[in-house]
């Protein structure tokens, strides 16, 4: 017999206790508090330890003889410590010289960076005039453009300026912005409320105002960003200067470095790694200090809006 | 910061980035550095930069010809020296090999030194290892570079694993079947391990296989070490790649794809018997000290011939030079005195120009040991040899010939194409650059 249900007075159908979907019990609870945080600990301990080994390692074998850096399988504590590899090392490439032209090279490319970053990022965001957002789209798309591309090209304007061997064209490019650094601050502007611009329209302040008496001050998260990426970037440089440097008192840091490597004679691992580690350690320290801005300004990109 | 704070801030910067940028521009007249002072760049590494700084000076004090290295990293030492020639500053000597060097010529970039050798002023033509020159000399009968550093290449070999399978050691003469037995019975002994590991793709590439066809009693690949007009697949090459592919799938050997990087610390540490490569890996190996013995043997002979190598690297001159007298007299002395200063010190090359390899030597020997004297046994045979073959073709066409190795010649060896196809493919790829 079928049953037949009534169209206005629908009849209670009981749902038998096997079909009632059990409810989810979050992790958290299923899984005992003790076990959930020794697996989270253990999570992070290897992924710290996957970021610390090269660093280790690398340390270990700026301590060895070339002989040791060999040896398979490889031994992680050298047989004797060599650290003569730091003072030998070092002064196979006349570091502290090159130190000194590559932190005069990183510091102004790293300004250059930050001011035009800013000022172009602050004029696309706030300033509205004709095709912004043309420019805006020109801007991003160039993201997509291999640095690489333009080598060619640019060498030869630097021939022809008279610039080769000198370190205009390492530092010249910063001062006409990057697009990556202005897209990040014009996103950063646009999480800024409108109204403190108009407040301060309405008290007669001028663009130029507004920029460095408002806008510098809050949007120091990101400008600081700015500026450890693109300390990092001429600090690593390594192409730019191959090509356009050729006095040895002008070299930089990372043609000194590759001087200890050799496809044909033995490279000089040792001594590289020696002097590895004192290369890193200018922006590893700045990174360290300005660490708090530096996840700010990475983090807020998450909060805009528009 | 107040607005006069950051305008003074961004004045003193643009103040200080104009005063040391526009520090040191030299000269942009397009010519390579002259001035009085000879200019030149190396591939070497720091230490044996070194050892050319000291004898290059000693030069200076006694000629009164004032002489500068310019720096340049060993790995990116292409890019940078086309960099320097795009900028027309390139050094007034520098090192290139000599298919960088018949490759400038035949763009008219390089100077002429033809005149000067056959003058005999300082260097006498007589004295090179023979056919070293040949490298240099263009289609047009210019002398494109001066032939410097000579690599070898062999077999580095580990006498105890070659004692331990019964194997008699590599020495001066042995043959190719002396190879190929050696690597199978290596196999045998050991089955888990690639006896020959290649770590220079020279042995069975193209002109490796080709050397092979002449020991062999055949015909070379191509008909001419420079200016090459035809190709031939002779029977003997058909039978020497047969080989290597043979070998390459027994695993007796290492196919043309192995990564060798880290095969001289394998070498060194007795994991691999047989280690194929230039004379130059010795800087390597030795300075890991192993614990066996070892040697260095050359490139085997054949039922017809001895055919070895030649490999000379040399150094080139702008066309620009100012003062072609003082850098010749400067490659006069690094050829006859600078090379045998250096190599003293650090023994990495012999040397093309004879009497300038005699530091190689005492170099060696001052390592001591009986590795150093095989080394220098197989240095000397080699250069001697009459019959030799080049390691790469010369030819403008040869930067792209690469490409066809890599489509028709590699896959062959891996066992993916026909030995009969993949030399067909490989001929007719070769013979197409040509006609370009």
């Amino acid at each position: 017999m079928t049953a037949t249900v009534s169209s206005t007075a629908p009849a209670a159908v009981a749902t038998p206790v096997a079909d009632v979907p059990a409810r989810r019990v979050p992790l958290a609870h299923r899984v005992p508090r003790t076990l959930s945080r020794v697996a989270w600990y253990l999570l992070c301990g290897m992924l710290a330890l996957s970021m610390l080994l090269p660093l280790v390692w690398m340390v270990s074998i700026a301590l060895k003889s070339n002989g040791d850096v060999n040896q398979i399988p490889p031994e992680f504590f050298p047989n004797e410590f060599q650290l003569s590899n730091f003072v030998d090392g070092p002064a196979q490439i006349h570091f502290y010289r090159l130190l000194a032209n590559t932190m005069i090279v990183t510091v102004v490319s790293a300004f250059g960076a930050v001011a035009s970053s800013m000022i172009v990022g602050y004029g696309i965001s706030r300033i509205d005039f004709p095709g912004r957002n043309l420019w805006f789209a020109l801007i991003a798309g160039s993201l997509f453009v291999p640095g690489v591309v333009g080598l060619i090209p640019l060498q030869h304007l630097y021939i022809n300026l008279g610039l080769i061997d000198t370190w205009v064209p390492l530092i010249l490019p910063a001062f006409f912005g990057s697009p990556i650094f202005i897209f990040l601050a014009r996103q950063y502007y646009q999480s800024i409320p409108r109204y403190l611009d108009e407040s301060a329209l309405i008290d007669g302040a001028g663009h130029w105002t507004i920029f460095t008496r408002i806008m510098i001050p809050i949007t120091k998260p990101v400008w600081i960003t700015v500026a450890i990426m693109s300390f990092q970037l001429a600090w690593n440089d390594f192409l730019n200067p191959l090509v356009y440097l050729q006095s040895q008192e002008k070299f930089t840091l990372p043609l000194g470095m590759a001087s200890f490597l050799s496809d044909t004679a033995g490279s000089q691992y040792n001594y590289y790694m020696a002097t590895n580690v004192l290369f890193m350690l200018p922006p590893l320290v700045l990174f360290f200090l300005a660490q708090r801005y530096f996840m700010e300004g990475i983090g807020s990109l998450g909060t805009i809006s528009k | 910061m107040s607005r006069k704070h950051l305008a003074t801030l961004t004045a003193c910067t643009v103040v200080a980035t104009l005063g040391l940028t526009a520090c040191g521009s030299s000269s942009d007249d397009g010519s390579s550095s002259g001035g009085g002072t000879v200019t030149y760049m190396t591939w070497e590494t720091n230490a044996t930069n070194a050892a050319f700084d000291k004898t290059m000076g000693a030069f200076s004090d006694s000629s009164g010809i004032g002489i500068e290295r310019e720096e340049a990293p060993n790995a990116d030492y292409a890019q940078k020296l086309a960099s320097l020639i795009l900028a027309k500053k390139a050094p007034d000597f520098f090192w290139c090999t000599a298919a960088q060097g018949q490759n400038l010529a035949a763009e008219g970039l390089l100077y002429d030194w033809s005149d000067k050798l056959s003058s005999g002023d300082g260097l006498e033509e007589s004295k090179f290892s023979p056919g070293s020159l040949d490298l240099w000399r263009t289609p047009d009968g210019e002398l494109a570079g001066i032939p410097t550093l000579a690599n070898t290449y062999g077999f580095f070999y580990n006498a105890e694993a070659f004692t331990k399978a019964g194997v008699d050691l590599p020495e001066i003469g042995w043959t190719w079947d002396d190879l190929f037995a050696s690597i199978e019975k290596l196999k045998k002994d050991d089955p888990k391990s690639t006896p020959l590991v290649t770590q220079w793709p020279l042995l069975d590439g193209t002109t490796g296989v080709s050397a092979y066809s002449v020991a062999n009693g055949g015909e070379p690949l191509v008909d001419s070490l420079i200016g090459a007009t035809s190709v031939t697949a002779d029977p003997k090459l058909h039978e020497g790649a047969q080989r290597f592919v043979d070998a390459i799938a027994a695993k007796e050997m290492t196919g043309p794809t192995y990564d060798a990087t880290s095969s001289m610390a394998a070498f060194s540490n007795g994991n691999i018997p047989l280690l194929f490569g230039g004379q130059w890996l010795n800087q390597m190996i030795s300075q890991d000290a192993p614990e066996f013995d070892w040697g260095y043997a050359p490139w085997p002979a054949g039922t017809a011939a001895s055919v070895q190598p030649i490999e000379t690297n040399g150094v080139c001159s702008p066309a620009t030079i100012e003062d072609p007298d003082a850098v010749w007299d400067a490659i006069a002395y690094l050829e006859t005195t600078g090379f045998n200063e250096s190599m003293k010190t650090v023994p990495v090359a012999p040397i093309a120009y004879l009497p300038g390899t005699e530091g190689y030597y005492e170099g060696l020997q001052a390592q001591g040991g009986k590795a150093a004297e095989s080394i220098e046994a197989t240095a000397k045979y080699e250069l001697a040899a009459e019959d030799k073959f080049i390691t790469s073709f010369l030819d403008p066409w040869a930067v792209k010939e690469a490409d066809v190795e890599k489509t028709s010649w590699t896959p062959m060896l891996d066992g993916k194409k026909p030995v009969d196809v993949g030399i067909d493919e490989t001929v007719a790829g070769i013979e197409g650059l040509i006609g370009q």
